[in-house]
């Protein structure tokens, strides 16, 4: 299963971790369906996505799939002029690149123990110790 | 029509939100979607609310007179049923006007749930307790002096209205609570003028609080005591144990009007600037 590899969180950064169900068009990366962002009917992460062009639900103030049936529908299920800023599909992530942009603030990456595993040297930890070399890897 | 479209609207919100639009007064954990799920559609009602009851109001006030001149233009008393339209109608926004919920719902209390989403672990219970009765209700009054001065009686009331408070457990194992308090004064300066004529002026000065505690674990994040880039203007204190290290942020903010809604932005920096002080304590597996 792949999961979707966009930043989730404010004042410290993770992986989001939900099961993806796209690809971002421009770098590759995986996205679930929170994190996917629509534009010229084409598939892009919040971070390629900003980079250019115009959202295409960006009139309806809805990041709805292309084709898909058109009006707002919120995230607490809320349709029609009743979905609020807050409600729309990709605010969080907006409102983070303004607030890390205007604020100089530098979010705490932080991983847990699971993904800390793959760095661990002995292999009953999670770790992965073994020949890198066959695989095209060296350590560095 | 709208009257009756924003009251059975109204109907429709469950007894615990009705309760809450009557008493405005919430303590309870709940899932930060059940949160939303719940308070959304109170501030749905509220927003449909206040434009019927001010429509109402109007309304009902303006059938009076009406009712009375047309009555005597036409020289019938038919238009005098215009009167008890406008007593219905006053009653009905006297109603309203009781379960009015603040602006600050909306504005800041809604927005800032929705953000937590990104960091709280998703499904776990959040402490919230909110008191949106307003800060100048009496039992929020706090101390009360009074006195002359050149001829003039004034009167100097303090009131503490810790309107918003919660506990949230992120995704970072961080324990994080928030208190949002207004200190509020309202002076009251009454002066006698020769004629006999009282006026009245009141001036409000509303100190805001955000206190917001981090709690992190020690094997989790290392805590620094040096102020960090940005965010000197917020005043904090670390307190660091074998376990667990606290780090309080608070913040303060003066306002000359009472229900003016915090910003979104106000509430982010206070947990940002605690925020600031840590940093991961594996530096292996973090970078940031």
């Amino acid at each position: 299963m792949n999961v979707c590899t966009a930043p989730r969180g404010i004042f410290s950064l993770r992986p989001c971790g939900a099961e993806s169900s796209d690809t971002c068009t421009s770098c590759g990366k995986a996205l679930c369906q929170e994190h996917v962002l629509y534009r010229s009917a084409q598939v892009f992460c919040s971070k390629c996505g900003a980079q250019g062009g115009t959202d295409d639900s960006s009139s309806e103030g809805n990041n709805a799939r292309p084709g898909a049936r058109t009006g707002r529908t919120g995230t607490t299920g809320a349709t029609g002029d009743d979905v609020p800023e807050w409600d729309r599909p990709g605010w969080s992530d907006r409102y983070r690149t303004n607030y890390y942009a205007s604020s100089s603030y530098h979010p705490v990456v932080f991983y847990d123990g699971y993904d800390r595993g793959s760095f661990n040297e002995r292999a009953d930890l999670g770790g992965d110790d073994g020949p890198d070399g066959a695989a095209g890897f060296s350590d560095s | 029509m709208g009257l009756l479209t924003a009251w059975s609207r109204y109907q429709k919100l469950d007894d615990r939100q009705r309760d809450f639009m009557r008493t405005k007064i919430l303590k309870a954990s709940l899932t930060l979607d059940e949160w939303i799920r719940f308070l959304h559609p109170v501030g749905l009602v509220d927003r449909e609310t206040d434009v019927v009851r001010k429509f109402a109001f109007w309304g009902g006030v303006s059938c009076f007179p009406v009712g009375f001149f047309a009555a005597m233009g036409y020289g019938s008393g038919w238009p005098l049923l215009l009167w008890p339209v406008g007593i219905a109608l006053t009653v009905f926004a006297s109603k309203m006007g009781k379960i009015d919920v603040p602006p600050v719902l909306e504005e800041s209390v809604l927005p800032w749930l929705a953000l937590l989403r990104e960091d709280v672990v998703p499904g776990s219970q959040v402490h919230l307790a909110l008191d949106l009765r307003g800060s100048e209700c009496p039992p929020k009054r706090q101390v009360v002096r009074s006195g002359e001065m050149n001829g003039a009686g004034w009167t100097t009331d303090f009131f503490l209205d810790p309107w918003f408070s919660g506990e949230a457990t992120f995704a970072d194992h961080a324990v994080v609570k928030w208190d949002v308090s207004d200190l509020v004064r309202r002076r009251t300066r009454r002066r006698r003028n020769p004629r006999g004529k009282t006026k009245t002026k009141i001036k409000h000065k509303v100190l805001r609080t955000f206190d917001v505690q981090v709690r992190v674990r020690g094997k989790d994040f290392h805590a620094s005591a040096a102020a960090p880039e940005g965010g000197e203007a917020i005043r904090t204190d670390i307190k660091a144990g074998e376990k667990r290290t606290c780090v309080r942020a608070r913040s303060r903010v003066l306002l000359s009007r009472v229900d003016q809604p915090p910003r979104l932005v106000e509430m982010v920096d206070s947990v940002a600037a605690a925020y600031r002080h840590l940093s991961p304590a594996d530096s292996r597996g973090a970078n940031g």
